[in-house]
């Protein structure tokens, strides 16, 4: 008896556990968005009143705004790759940690066309353009998570005690 | 009679129409019908005894 109630336990603590990591994923999305969003408005004004190297920019911005591991990674790739290549790398080795959708990296990987190699004119146009297309992700990821993360939650548990009455 | 199994079936139902709702309320009717469909054949599953027993009653008592 006291096993089956331990077995029962660990299986609605798994089913749970899933649910609240697939909620836990849409909250990490809509903050990984907002985050970018702010290092990319501090990228435009770096670019526009500092006229800074691109790889002091990215590591100013790990050390203030952005997702750090993001922008380190993307300065460290910087010298041997590029700009464009190394954000592009850094956008998709870091994907999974910072939850993003396949709509979001496509979003950040336009950036890679004009980022330090254009005019400083083109490039803020450019930076105001994926910032607006941000805000529209921003604004679908937080209804999704608005109508999902409760019900993946609940879900959770409801198929861990489903499972447990089916078994018992 | 199995007192356990009408347990099982009412710890089912229960969950199941939980489900149903959040589903519904999350605007997912489609999910929502699909998971009430397959907790009906859940329990029409666990009930393939009793319902073969049924009809072989029915068969005996009015001599099919």
């Amino acid at each position: 008896m006291l096993y089956k109630i331990i077995g029962g336990g660990l299986i609605i603590a798994a089913t749970t556990v899933f649910g609240c990591s697939k909620a836990r994923a849409l909250s990490e999305r809509v903050n990984s968005l907002l985050r970018i969003k702010t290092a990319l408005s501090v990228l435009e004004s770096e670019i526009i009143f500092s006229a800074n190297h691109m790889k002091r920019a990215f590591l100013r911005l790990a050390d203030t705004v952005g997702p750090a591991f993001l922008f380190r990674e993307a300065a460290a790739r910087l010298e041997e790759d590029g700009v464009g290549k190394a954000w592009r790398d850094a956008v998709d080795k870091y994907r999974k940690k910072l939850c993003l959708a396949d709509e979001d990296v496509r979003m950040l990987k336009t950036l890679s066309a004009e980022l330090g190699m254009t005019d400083r004119e083109n490039q803020v146009k450019n930076l105001r353009r994926v910032a607006a297309l941000l805000d529209t992700a921003l604004i679908k990821a937080r209804e999704e998570y608005d109508r999902s993360a409760r019900l993946y939650r609940s879900c959770g548990i409801m198929a861990g005690l489903l499972v447990v009455i089916l078994l018992v | 009679m199995n007192v356990d199994l009408i347990f099982q079936i009412a710890g089912v139902g229960i969950v199941v129409a939980v489900l149903n709702q959040l589903l519904v309320r999350s605007g997912r009717e489609e999910q929502a019908l699909l998971t009430t469909i397959a907790g009906l054949v859940v329990v029409l599953f666990i009930l393939t005894q009793q319902i073969g027993d049924l009809f072989s009653t029915i068969k005996s008592i009015f001599q099919l």
